[in-house]
């Protein structure tokens, strides 16, 4: 079962700063509709019994040439490096995301903004640091 | 209101002994405590810096520099697998710098700076670090290995 208490505690955060939510209470996941520099994406939370996670996919690298790849995942591990709050990963299938995890013991307003910035922050990188790289591919 | 810079420093290295953590360096200067660690038996040396004014930075060497270039193009493969495991896993973090060591780090928001936080992610080092060296490190060997590549 998912972190029910976590679950309306984020809820309550993102309400009172604003955000434009998608709840859905059967799977436990909230959905919100975000604006980086003009561009829309979505943020999504899961919950977990000991973990808030707060993802976003970035996109696809799958379809890219081999050394356009190797390029964008050292560019990942170094923006690693570079920024405290930002965690980049892929799946199977070469999606990239920034994924931040919360312990639920450790979930307040502040922490959970730090970490949920985080995750704007990585979409700001992404579209500054990695889709040059892409687009030149 | 927010803790004077020396008491945060002196928390940590009250959690640390709490953990019955091994010191064998510390600059309160600088705000370093570096502590050793055994995975598999294997040394590991851990650093702690409280990096002002808000994150506690915690980070272990996996892989050296040198190693990753030896790999040369081949590398990309071991970077694909961390970022892979950083997906699976949460709180592995890893995490590559100029000179291409990769690191395993853990970052903790002074504002979640408790004893149970600072545990689960001090305790993510060595984790990561074992869990590397049982899935990726083989492959990498491998690789080298396949590649004639002698790595230390």
């Amino acid at each position: 079962m998912f972190g029910a208490l976590a679950f309306e505690k984020v809820g309550r955060y993102l309400a009172l700063l604003g955000k434009k939510l998608d709840i859905d209470k059967e799977k436990g996941i909230i959905k919100v509709h975000e604006k980086v520099d003009n561009e829309e994406t979505v943020v999504e939370i899961r919950f977990t019994r000991n973990w808030v996670i707060t993802y976003v996919k970035l996109g696809s690298i799958k379809e890219l040439p081999n050394d356009t790849k190797i390029k964008v995942l050292e560019k990942l591990l170094l923006l690693n490096r570079n920024y405290a709050e930002v965690c980049f990963g892929i799946d199977e299938e070469y999606n990239v995301y920034c994924e931040e995890d919360t312990l639920v013991d450790a979930l307040t307003l502040d922490v959970f903004l730090e970490e949920y910035n985080a995750v704007l922050i990585a979409f700001e990188l992404w579209e500054k640091e990695i889709m040059p790289i892409i687009k030149k591919s | 209101m927010s803790l004077p810079t020396d008491r945060l420093y002196q928390r940590i290295k009250f959690y640390l002994s709490l953990l019955k953590k091994k010191i064998i360096y510390e600059d309160e200067k600088k705000f370093i405590i570096t502590v050793e660690e055994r995975v598999n038996n294997e040394p590991l040396v851990v650093t702690v810096l409280y990096l002002p004014p808000v994150w506690i930075h915690i980070r272990a060497k996996l892989i050296d520099g040198s190693e990753m270039e030896k790999l040369g193009g081949s590398r990309y493969i071991i970077y694909r697998e961390l970022l892979k495991l950083s997906f699976r896993s949460a709180e592995f973090k890893f995490a590559m710098d100029d000179q291409f060591n990769i690191y395993i780090t853990e970052d903790i928001h002074i504002a979640a700076l408790t004893f149970d936080v600072f545990e689960e992610e001090y305790n993510a080092i060595p984790a990561a670090y074992k869990t590397f060296h049982e899935t990726i490190y083989p492959d990498m060997k491998a690789l080298a290995e396949s590649e004639k590549i002698d790595l230390t």
